[in-house]
């Protein structure tokens, strides 16, 4: 998953091209580093010759960088994004319900500093699934901000995955 | 590169030198030599063995010797297998086939006239090549003919030679060369060339794309399947009306099912008894995913659920809660709703695919569930099999009468059958049954769960809408929805007159609206007119008797009343009864009876009903009575 986007919009609007009798819709939208970015995805990562310098010239006058990603180039990643989906599926939901998770975020890094590996069953009980929701959440939480670290390339979040602690910024009391 | 524009050719050494992997005669293609002609065999093998000792490194010298050739013959065919051009691949052992033509053949002389005779071989691809724009102007010709189009034109051999001699002729070809000094004017070469092209053409194209993904699910409700299906079975109900039953034939109802890819468990089903499933019976499955299953009340004689069978969100609390990851639908029109679309990406936190345009085997989970299904619905008589000529089909001699099963056997029936794959054990998910695989992964994988006290928030029929508040002169402040006025006390203030507020309603019952307004401040509840309180009744309910009121057919002093008599006007249509199930169910729901309504009755005993005299049971159905929901009767 990569920390530096910020936004993702799928299919965010829809073109008129010169030449071209059906309005043209580009597949995502995407904020990295604070810069939109316009990304089109189609087999073998090529565009129609007059359709692609039209597109990227418009879109460049809106300071939009547009770029073509080719199927295969996203299905290599898509087992990773798999294993990611439920973890932001979790924080969507916490954030729409507004739940705050600090102090259990902060009682984790503490169980984290004692060792530098642990498994997720060593930080959440798996018997207690109904009772420990918000540190779940604050778990996540931690896993997105990359302030703990699970290898979700190979296999998705279990209670044996081993979690790491990443550098963490400053000093904490 | 040789001459100007023609590609460099190389000789069997250099080719030797710049792929030398060619030396090893055993990397050489196979070639069978039992497709070839005995004589051909003959001079096959001769020149394997040629190739096979040069390769070896034997003299050119005593190779040509020994097998009595001379070395221009050795040369020539080591330059057939090994020679070429260079940016192409070597033929090979296909140069090895005597006889073979490699390399497409073409006219060497020029064409001949009537005073120097030339012969005819090749001349069409030579006129093909050199006669400026005949190629063109004949795919042209072609390629309009591979469109069916209302002003265009079915080519046949003798339209499409005489176009050819038209063109020619308008170039002014010269009349004493080909194809003018032959006979038939070249037609069988064109008719041919006109065969070709034309399969060539129509030929389909591969696909090279990568559509589907190659990654295995194997969490429980990582990815759950949807689709709606219409059941091979008609049903019958029975039709009260003055205390006698009429047998009424069904149209087929439509089942959605929602099954779980990884564990093949059947997670939620609904039946629609609309014309076709809508947006409402969506919703309605969506709900039922997030809610424990309820077993039905089986009244059907010897059906029972097998034990400890049930749908997994009835295991225990946490069922319901797992997070599901994908949805996967079809393209139909009414999985494109917003409400749909809303529901579940922004409630359930869901993905939502679509899928390829008729492309099913994306869904081939939930086709099959369909496909196991109708192994046992194809028992009944009352079938429709998988198609119009299945022997299986109800005779249309049957279709006269109202089946036997009803539609409350058939409802019963499925739920059983699907309780029943819950608990079978399957050979995909290592011979346990899916209920009991789904269970040791919520033991002991960590499934993502929703949190314990959000059940309100998943209320899928809830909705809310911006509106304005609005008043003629002399009337009370209404909020028009929905083709209905609705008033209530929270709205009598000037301050709130043309101004928005939100409404909130349950689509299932529309009888009534919560209001408040932009800011947050509850305005209370207003209410449809009387006329449409009578009965609990649902947007898609609504709907119909606004279309129905707009066309006439009936009055708007009563819609639900004229509704209902319009469906018993029509109870003959098995589409029509079907509807009439649909809203006698709904109104069968009301919770507020009015001065008006009949109180609920069920027929007590078969004693109540003279099936014997024909002439008062015509007199009795002629007569339409005041209607009451109770008047269809489920036949139990």
């Amino acid at each position: 998953m990569d920390p530096k986007v910020s936004a993702f919009v799928p299919q965010p609007f829809k073109l008129k091209v010169r030449g071209y009798r059906r309005p043209y819709v580009p597949d995502c939208y995407v904020v990295r580093c604070g810069q939109p970015q316009v990304i089109e995805i189609k087999a073998g990562g090529s565009l129609d010759k007059a359709f692609n310098p039209q597109v990227a010239a418009f879109l460049s006058w809106y300071d939009m960088p547009f770029s073509v990603v080719s199927n295969e180039a996203v299905l290599a990643f898509e087992q990773e994004a798999r294993h990611w989906l439920p973890v932001i599926q979790l924080l969507v939901c916490a954030q729409t319900m507004g739940v705050d998770t600090q102090a259990q975020e902060y009682s984790l890094l503490e169980k984290m500093l004692t060792t530098e590996r642990r498994q997720v069953a060593d930080l959440l009980n798996p018997g207690l699934r109904e009772e420990q929701w918000l540190d779940e959440i604050a778990f996540n939480r931690l896993l997105y901000q990359h302030k703990l670290q699970v290898d979700l390339q190979a296999s998705s979040l279990q209670w044996d995955s081993e979690v790491r602690l990443c550098a963490l910024p400053g000093v904490i009391a | 590169m040789g001459q100007r524009g023609a590609p460099m050719r190389i000789t069997w050494r250099d080719r030797l030198e710049q792929q030398p992997e060619w030396r090893d005669f055993g990397h050489w293609p196979h070639v069978d030599p039992a497709s070839l002609s005995a004589a051909a065999q003959k001079k096959f093998h001769r020149n394997r063995e040629i190739i096979a000792r040069v390769l070896a490194g034997e003299s050119m010298t005593s190779i040509a010797r020994y097998f009595r050739v001379t070395g221009n013959t050795l040369t020539r065919l080591l330059n057939r297998c090994l020679g070429g051009v260079a940016d192409e691949s070597p033929t090979l052992s296909r140069g090895l086939i005597p006889g073979l033509r490699l390399v497409p053949s073409h006219r060497h002389n020029a064409l001949g006239r009537l005073d120097a005779p030339a012969g005819a071989a090749h001349a069409f691809k030579h006129l093909l090549a050199t006669v400026p724009g005949l190629e063109a102007h004949l795919e042209k010709r072609l390629k309009k003919s591979k469109t069916p189009s209302r002003t265009g034109e079915n080519q046949t051999p003798k339209a499409f030679h005489s176009a050819f001699i038209r063109y020619l002729k308008g170039l002014n070809w010269p009349e004493d060369t080909y194809p003018f000094t032959v006979t038939s004017r070249g037609y069988e070469t064109l008719r041919t060339y006109l065969r070709q092209r034309l399969t060539a053409l129509h030929m389909p194209k591969s696909t090279t794309r990568i559509i589907l993904s190659a990654t295995v699910t194997c969490r429980y409700c990582e990815e759950v399947q949807i689709d709606e299906y219409t059941v091979d079975c008609n049903g019958a109900v029975t039709l009260d009306l003055n205390r006698y039953l009429v047998p009424l034939r069904m149209a087929r109802i439509h089942l959605l099912t929602a099954r779980d890819v990884a564990t093949g468990n059947i997670l939620a089903y609904t039946f629609s008894l609309s014309h076709a499933p809508t947006a409402e019976d969506m919703l309605d499955l969506l709900g039922q995913l997030v809610t424990p299953w309820q077993p039905m009340a089986l009244s059907t004689p010897s059906l029972a659920y097998p034990p400890d069978g049930c749908i997994p969100t009835a295991l225990s609390e946490s069922f319901p809660r797992v997070m599901i990851g994908i949805i996967r639908l079809d393209n139909a029109w009414m999985h494109l709703a917003l409400t749909i679309r809303h529901y579940i990406c922004t409630v359930l936190g869901a993905t939502l695919n679509l899928g390829l345009v008729k492309y099913p085997q994306g869904r081939h989970v939930i086709e099959q569930a369909f496909a196991k299904l109708n192994v046992d619905l194809h028992r009944l008589p009352s079938t429709t099999g998988s198609h119009p000529h299945a022997e299986i089909r109800e005779p249309d001699t049957h279709k006269k009468k109202a089946p036997v099963i009803s539609l409350r056997a058939l409802e019963e029936i499925i739920s059983v059958l699907y309780v029943d794959h819950n608990t079978r054990t399957s050979g995909n998910i290592a011979g346990a049954s899916p209920l009991s695989t789904a269970q040791h992964q919520m033991a002991h994988r960590l499934l993502p769960l929703r949190p314990p006290y959000c059940d309100d928030a998943l209320n899928p029929f809830s909705e809310t809408r911006v509106v304005f508040v609005r008043q003629n002169k002399g009337h009370q402040p209404h909020i028009h929805f929905e083709g209905t006025r609705y008033k209530g006390r929270g709205i009598c203030d000037a301050d709130y007159i043309n101004q928005q507020v939100i409404i909130r309603f349950n689509r299932k019952d529309l009888r009534q609206l919560e209001v408040t307004t932009r800011d947050g401040l509850a305005l209370g509840s207003v209410l449809a007119p009387k006329t449409w309180q009578r009965f609990l009744h649902g947007m898609t309910t609504r709907k119909y008797i606004n279309q129905l009121v707009r066309q006439n057919f009936i009055e708007r002093d009563d819609p639900l009343g004229g509704y209902f008599d319009f469906l018993l006007d029509h109870r003959y249509l098995p589409t029509q009864v079907k509807e009439l199930i649909r809203v006698s169910r709904e109104f069968n729901q009301t919770t507020i009876l009015t001065p008006d309504a009949q109180p609920n009755e069920k027929p007590d005993s078969q004693s109540h009903y003279n099936l014997s005299n024909e002439a008062k049971q015509k007199k009795a159905l002629k007569e339409i009575p005041s209607w009451h929901p109770n008047m269809v009767v489920e036949r139990k």
